[in-house]
């Protein structure tokens, strides 16, 4: 788990397993201090995840919720074709904001901002 | 006190009962004691000494009432479950210090001993039987009170002996006031040494107490997990639904005692049956309450109105109320109506939806409506998807369990070896069917263990419509 800055967005790298366990417990409180900080804007890079669970999936939509609920916006992008089939199956990627590379998601936060 | 008092009854109960065994071991004791005694007494008759030995016997006979009666005692409060009180146990260790003092006292009126020879007499010795046993109490401080008392009572003696008669250490003082100081300082010691001993057998009782509890509290626990197991079970329908023409099948194997999955069907008012498989998040006793609220609310839903469509709008922000956030509900309902051989479905990100054209022999992946439900309540859902069962056309709805089913080498079972199987046994019935995909996904699986749910539910078109 990595959070970086980049063009006003806070951009988090999630790699490995997204089960069941520490990972999910790490990445919602650094979600929630994002959020509590102020941040409006984050990206969840997918790029390194190669594997994520019910649990794991029911996080990314809590945060989604969470964030739309504080008028503010979560995105995802670079999704392995694993995990793209997952989200295609449960519906969920018609209905979270997801993109194929980091450039255009940061491009999408831009366009929203004017 | 260097050991906190232990509240817990179960060892307050092992203490009385440990009181108990010490004071019968006193009793067993004394009996020996009388025994020899009572021969000592008959050998000093009939040498000439009168009368030396029974004043002894007499001091024992007391002894012996005292013990039966804290016997009888101890047996009291083990019945009623009365707490052992410390005072009044410190009380008895006092007045069992006392009987040795009392028989060294005695010892000096005998003759053939006299005061000189009082002090290193065999009666020294019942202090430290008293000692050893006073382990039995589990109580190191009471060992270590019970190591002073006697000492102090010894010392007491030998000083009142040196005061009394002066010609005890006139002849070699040194001798005797330092045989006097060690054997003093022995009781003080073994005292310590069986305080010692007494708090290594309290730890070993009170560990045995946490061992027997714990085992208690897992047995508890099975027997409720089984009641949850047989209840879940339980809630899966029994009888097959009355559908001309078709014939469904259901099955279901949680991963622990409980699961998360479940599989349903129920006769509507108007002939028709509706098929449902749901898959609640992780899966365990909290996935399996989550699954008979959402399987209660779709009974209910579907009876007072069978329309999966608005079912799933209604359900949705139910069960987002209900469930822990991150918890949600894949679900799917077909309503199947025997009448035309026609399905409605519809599916709330559960997948894979399989259905087996017989006539074209290949298969359609139906898509969900929307996403799981539970995670966002005001996502308004599409409507159902409809389809017409030919002869030897099978829905089958799974859960993921059967398509994520890990090998060894991490392989997963997979959509395309669930088709195979489905394929190679068309020509069978439902619930064959299934026992073929469960017989394909053991033998994948070579032992692996299985980590998730498996729920499967068949619907098999066998004859033609009934019109």
């Amino acid at each position: 788990l990595h959070i970086r800055d980049n063009s006003g967005v806070s951009v988090i790298d999630i790699s490995g397993r997204l089960t069941l366990g520490d990972v999910p417990t790490i990445l919602r409180d650094e979600i929630r201090r994002l959020i509590d900080e102020g941040n409006r804007r984050i990206l969840l890079n997918l790029s390194g995840l190669t594997y994520m669970d019910s649990s794991g999936m029911g996080l990314l939509v809590a945060a989604y919720a969470t964030m739309s609920r504080e008028g503010g916006q979560l995105k995802l992008c670079c999704l392995t074709s694993r995990i793209k089939d997952l989200l295609l199956i449960t519906k969920l990627y018609t209905v979270l904001e997801i993109y194929e590379d980091e450039p255009a998601a940061l491009g999408s936060f831009a366009v929203a901002a004017h | 006190m260097s050991f906190p008092e232990i509240d817990s009854p179960s060892f307050k109960e092992a203490e009385l009962r440990s009181e108990w065994t010490r004071v019968a071991a006193l009793l067993a004791a004394f009996a020996g004691l009388f025994f020899v005694v009572v021969i000592r007494g008959a050998l000093s008759l009939a040498v000439g000494w009168r009368g030396e030995a029974w004043p002894f016997a007499i001091l024992l006979a007391v002894m012996t009432v005292y013990e039966l009666a804290r016997l009888r005692r101890v047996r009291q409060a083990i019945t009623l479950h009365l707490a052992a009180s410390r005072t009044r146990w410190a009380f008895n260790v006092f007045v069992e210090s006392l009987f040795p003092t009392v028989a060294l006292l005695l010892q000096i009126q005998t003759p053939s001993f006299g005061p000189d020879r009082a002090l290193t007499s065999p009666v020294v010795l019942a202090w430290l039987l008293f000692l050893i046993l006073s382990t039995l109490h589990l109580d190191p401080a009471l060992s270590r009170f019970a190591g002073v008392c006697s000492a102090v009572e010894y010392a007491a003696v030998a000083l009142w002996i040196f005061a009394r008669y002066p010609e005890t250490t006139s002849v070699a003082p040194f001798v005797v006031y330092g045989t006097a100081i060690s054997y003093t300082a022995i009781l003080v010691l073994s005292g310590f040494a069986a305080g010692a001993v007494a708090g290594q057998i309290r730890q070993h009782v009170l560990a045995a107490l946490h061992d027997a509890e714990n085992r208690a509290k897992i047995t508890q626990f099975e027997h409720d997990l089984g009641m949850a197991r047989s209840i879940q079970q339980g809630l899966l329908p029994s009888v097959t639904p009355c559908l001309p023409g078709f014939e469904v099948a259901g099955w279901n194997q949680p991963a622990d005692e409980t699961g998360g999955d479940y599989y349903d069907w129920q006769q509507l008012a108007d002939g028709r049956v509706s098929v449902t498989v749901a898959d609640v998040t992780g899966h365990g006793i909290g996935s399996a309450l989550i699954m008979s609220a959402c399987r209660a609310y779709a009974r209910a839903g579907l009876a007072m109105d069978p329309d999966v469509h608005k079912l799933l709008n209604h359900l949705n922000p139910l069960l987002f109320h209900d469930l822990p956030a991150e918890k949600f509900v894949t679900f799917v309902a077909a309503l199947v109506d025997p009448q035309y051989g026609v399905a409605q479905m519809i599916s709330a990100g559960h997948g894979p939806l399989l259905f087996y054209s017989a006539a074209d022999d290949r298969f359609l992946c139906y898509e969900a409506q929307g996403p799981p439900l539970g995670l966002l309540p005001r996502f308004a859902y599409t409507g159902p998807v409809t389809f017409k069962f030919d002869v030897g056309d099978i829905l089958v709805l799974l859960t993921d369990g059967f398509i994520e089913f890990a090998n060894a080498a991490d392989e997963e079972f997979g959509i395309q070896r669930v088709q195979d199987v489905i394929r190679a046994s068309r020509g069978k019935e439902p619930a064959e069917i299934i026992s073929g995909l469960r017989a394909a996904v053991l033998q994948f699986a070579a032992g692996a263990r299985q980590l998730d749910d498996l729920t499967a539910l068949v619907v098999k078109k066998t004859a033609p419509a009934s019109i």
